[in-house]
């Protein structure tokens, strides 16, 4: 055998042995786990059962799985709404100081991301910086109850996953050739059937990145409702996290995690039907 | 998997370094030993600690539990109601008290209680107990000194609470006319039925941080445990700890040596130091909990000595008791405690 | 309404500090095909720009159809570009991409149809609705990229570097093809490109751009037969220059001294006695002769020079010659398959002339311009 073809050899097979140790092994065992039967002095019974699918099915889940689902549905559309402006805006910044601004959306994503949901704390808390400051204006002279709302868990998922939607679409938006935009106005588009016609097809991939993204994460980041929302309105993170190390519900915890994986493959498999090879470049 | 992984390192880590210094492997809540004590007991001894905390006491539930036993701690810090469940699942070494001469220290109201009645398991550590907190700037003349006022429609979208199953739960049962210890589903059930009533006036669930909620007035009224209230009153006076004269709940942690730890010896030595009056004294002065320790309440400082947050009169206590181990029933609790919080 | 469809007016433009068009002045009349042709960063496609919309001039004044253009951005200026690369929108198919500005222009769909059918029939590209552009070939893209311009009836076809992006030979074809095109929908077609071989083939005028300025506009013949100075001169074809000295300048002839041999010829350019200039020469117009072709009363008015260098060239011969001067000459002689003569050798000696009044006597440029 060449050189090449054992350090060939090599990296495939570390990259199955990665894939087997971290991936397929973990996921495998969470399969068998959810169709074990619970006891309470027991994380978990070697029996087989179709309980814990079967709880899943009862209307108090559904509600929690259908008002993460809106959650994340609307936190998805927020963090569009807001960063594809914001990326757009980056590409057309001069080339100097465009790579430094994109530097700029990921620094403060090398502070862990916990630390950042405290720092929303003092600035929506009662006598945070923002109550201080409209009070202060005069706008306001209440303070806003915004700490322990729906809005400061939407305002904490948003800011959490707004550089996941600025950046795909970023890279997206600098493939983007202007002669394009140039060539809609020639033709006689304004600027919104430019967008509409032209600037948001072609960054559909990037959009659709971006939803890959957002959409799981804002479903599972279980300590912003947490910390922001008061533990009290329980997302299917939340609800993962409890069944695993408060109730020590395994099996149950278990049959979640892989439903939530089942549907994000689901949504996954549809992009990719949906998307020719050429567009799914971004992702 | 990652606990699995985390509980291997840890049974390697300890077995690898155990035979090199005399050490000490502590499991502890966080932010629940001050680390001057630890470090003079490092300093009077020679033996090394190794210090690792947990958030719940179901997380040093699962990790003794998914480490078989052989977790490598030598002193962990049970809530009382869980020494129960534990002893069941054989976690916990019976201790020998002829090792520990400072058992002596102890307040007799602490020990011999109904979840370790001869203390055969576990030795009293800090306790406190459950009341009402009110900020008295917003609400100056509201009555609140029962837990039924916590259903006061006033209070719509106000409190906080707790966010743990028993300690709702006991509010709950206590009103109801039941035990708070108790294992029956149907009155768990009406317990559960009871506090779903009380969701309109949540606002929310904490355990983390409810002092600086209270202090930074986040919430205004709810429920607190004594130490925490104790310090949210030091930087915030409008806030008042109120006994309920329905009823009060007190919660205590222990310390306990696992099976099987690997340093028994030092983890007598470690439970007699910490029972030592001074030791006792520093603990508390430090964490501002009560201690159990008679002879260290007369080392602490005037103020918290006297504070009746910390420590409360007999009047106050008449209605008091302890939560005690329920069993099975756990479970229970858990899932209505779950589908509660999925309901808000 | 006069016969300009556009009139540009004393414009000027600069991008950062850096003037690219110094008081442009150009009038494109209605129905004509013109070229803007010149090297790279000679200002031709910011010029396009302007007439465009994309850009704004700094100042001076656009006319387009007798409006003035100051007010007017991109989107409703009666003007289409065809693209660099053309630009075709990725995600369309053809027929979307040539349906795109008559929707814009919210023409009823059942309308828009025929007129896209109509238009890719005339490019040949019926077949090729439904594809699209990237499966396409360049010539193809080309000639959709045309097509979308063309559906919405432009006053004027701007056209940046066409041909750029195509291989030697469909552009030599596509040349005929453009200028077929042009002539049967009677559209004003400015195109921009840096081939003269291109702009002379297929404009009705050509407008010669360097420096930001336009040096000269003309017919193709106009500008490759008398340009009007020596950067025309040098950018259209190949040219020889000959040094030479006026001996004498009246209004109808000069008296000279080309090359170190004293010549007559008539003073067409106004030439005064005391200006530099140089004698432009093209390739095809030299003539060269074996030494025994000639006699020696021929003799006085050709030079002697030895041939350096052959190339064959099918149709032609060129050869490259040193006057004794010192002075390289190329000269491209045409086959006539009676004349055995047209075997040269390198270092044979041989007699150069060209026909009498082909060369152009051009004015130096001044020092500062010159290369």
């Amino acid at each position: 055998m060449h050189k090449d073809n054992v350090f060939k050899y090599l990296t495939i097979n570390s990259v199955y042995l990665w894939l087997i140790l971290f991936s397929i092994c973990p996921l495998t065992l969470v399969v068998i786990c959810s169709f074990l039967q619970h006891t309470p002095d027991q994380l978990f019974v070697w029996k087989f059962t179709l309980a814990n699918y079967k709880t899943l099915l009862t209307p108090i889940y559904l509600k929690v799985f259908w008002r993460s689902l809106q959650l994340a549905f609307w936190v998805t559309v927020l963090c569009l709404i807001i960063g594809y402006p914001f990326a757009y805006f980056l590409t057309q910044l001069p080339s100097k100081i465009k790579g430094l601004m994109a530097l700029f959306v990921i620094i403060p994503f090398w502070t862990s991301s916990l630390l950042r949901s405290y720092a929303i704390i003092t600035i929506i808390q009662a006598h945070g910086l923002l109550n201080t400051f409209l009070i202060k204006i005069g706008v306001i002279d209440q303070p806003l109850q915004l700490l322990y709302t729906n809005t400061a868990v939407i305002i904490g998922l948003v800011y959490n996953l707004l550089p996941f939607v600025v950046l795909p679409l970023f890279s997206n938006m600098e493939k983007l050739d202007r002669r394009l935009i140039d060539a809609a106005r020639d033709l006689g588009a304004n600027g919104p059937t430019t967008f509409l016609r032209i600037i948001l097809p072609l960054t559909k991939s990037g959009i659709y990145s971006a939803i890959m993204l957002t959409f799981l994460p804002a479903m599972t980041l279980f300590y912003i409702p947490d910390l922001l929302g008061g533990a009290k309105s329980l997302l299917l993170g939340n609800v993962i996290q409890t069944q695993f190390l408060s109730a020590e519900n395994w099996p149950l915890g278990s049959a979640l995690s892989l439903t939530l994986t089942v549907v994000m493959s689901l949504l996954l498999w549809f992009y990719f039907r949906s998307t020719p090879r050429s567009e799914r470049e971004a992702l | 998997m990652k606990r699995i992984l985390l509980a291997f390192l840890l049974i390697f880590s300890a077995s690898v370094f155990a035979k090199q210094h005399e050490i000490l492997n502590i499991y502890n809540w966080g932010g629940f030993l001050p680390d001057t004590v630890a470090d003079e007991f490092t300093k009077e001894t020679g033996i090394k600690v190794r210090y690792s905390t947990y958030m719940s006491d179901q997380d040093l539930y699962a990790k003794l539990a998914i480490a078989y036993n052989n977790s490598g701690y030598d002193v962990i810090f049970p809530s009382v109601e869980f020494l129960g469940r534990m002893e069941r699942a054989g976690m916990l070494e019976k201790i020998d008290k002829t090792k520990i001469p400072n058992f002596k220290n102890l307040d007799p109201h602490f020990v011999d209680q109904a979840f370790d009645p001869q203390n055969n398991y576990s030795v009293p550590y800090l306790w406190g107990s459950t009341g009402l907190v009110i900020n008295r700037k917003y609400y100056p003349h509201l009555k609140f000194d029962r837990w039924h006022d916590l259903w006061d429609p006033v209070l719509k979208d106000k409190l906080l609470l707790m966010d743990d199953p028993r300690t709702n739960f006991d509010i709950a049962l206590h009103l109801l006319g039941y035990s708070i210890n108790t294992q029956d589903p149907k009155q768990i059930k009406q317990a559960y039925e009871k506090l779903r009533t009380l969701l309109p006036n949540i606002k929310l669930f904490n355990m983390i941080a409810p002092q600086s909620i209270y202090t930074n007035e986040n919430a205004v009224i709810g429920v607190g445990y004594s130490g925490d209230t104790y310090a949210a009153i030091l930087s915030n006076p409008g806030l008042e700890f109120i006994y309920p004269n329905d009823g009060v709940f007190l919660w205590m942690n222990s310390m306990a040596i696992p099976k099987n730890a690997p340093n028994r010896d030092n983890a007598y030595k470690f439970i007699n130091f910490i029972l030592r009056p001074d030791i006792a004294a520093q603990i508390a002065t430090t964490l501002r909990y009560s201690t159990p320790n008679l002879a260290a309440k007369k080392l602490l400082p005037k103020e918290q000595r006297d504070s009746r947050v910390l420590y409360p009169n007999a009047v106050d206590l008449k209605n008091s008791q302890f939560e005690t181990d329920i069993g099975g029933a756990n479970e229970l609790y858990e899932q209505y405690w779950q589908e509660l919080k999925m309901t808000t | 309404m006069n016969d300009n469809i556009i009139e540009i007016r004393h414009v000027s433009k600069s991008f950062g500090g850096q003037q690219v068009l110094f008081d442009i002045s150009l009038t494109i009349q209605r129905g004509e095909f013109l070229t803007l042709l010149g090297p790279s960063g000679c200002g031709k496609t910011t010029l396009l720009r302007l007439l465009s919309g994309f850009e704004k001039p700094e100042s001076g004044e656009i006319f387009i159809d007798g409006k003035n253009m100051a007010q007017v951005p991109a989107n409703q200026r009666h003007v289409n570009t065809v693209f660099q690369s053309y630009a075709l929108f990725p995600h369309m198919t053809v027929l979307e991409n040539v349906a795109f500005g008559l929707r814009c222009q919210k023409i009823p769909t059942e309308e828009i149809i025929p007129r896209v059918m109509n238009i890719l029939a005339t490019v040949r590209l019926e077949k090729f609705a439904d594809r699209k552009p990237e499966s396409l070939s360049g010539g193809q893209q080309q000639r959709v990229a045309i097509a979308r311009a063309l559906v919405n009836r432009p006053l004027v076809l701007l056209l940046d570097e066409p041909m750029s992006a195509l291989d030697y030979r469909l552009r030599k074809n596509m040349q005929i093809e453009l200028k077929a095109l042009q002539r049967k929908l009677g559209i004003t077609f400015i195109c921009v490109t840096h081939d003269q071989e291109e702009a002379l083939a297929m404009s009705d005028r050509v407008a010669i751009m360097e420096h930001g300025e336009v040096m000269q506009v003309g017919t193709p013949r106009e500008v490759y037969e008398e340009p009007s100075n020596i950067t025309v001169a040098e950018f259209v074809g190949e040219a020889n220059f000959l040094k030479t000295k006026i001996l004498e300048a009246s209004a109808e002839s000069l008296h000279v001294e080309i090359e170190g041999k004293a010549l007559r010829l008539t003073n067409r350019r106004h030439i005064t006695q005391d200006q530099k200039v140089v004698t432009l020469v093209r390739p095809e117009d030299l003539k060269v002769w074996s030494i025994n072709e000639v006699t020696n009363t021929e003799i006085i008015t050709m030079y002697q020079a030895t041939v350096e260098e052959v190339v064959y060239k099918g149709s032609t011969v060129d050869l490259i010659v040193r006057l004794n001067s010192g002075t390289k000459l190329l000269a491209s002689e045409f086959f006539d398959e009676d004349d055995e003569n047209l075997e040269y050798k390198i270092g044979e000696t041989v007699w150069v002339e060209w026909y009498p009044g082909w060369e152009v006597v051009l004015p130096e440029l001044p020092e500062e311009l010159q290369e």
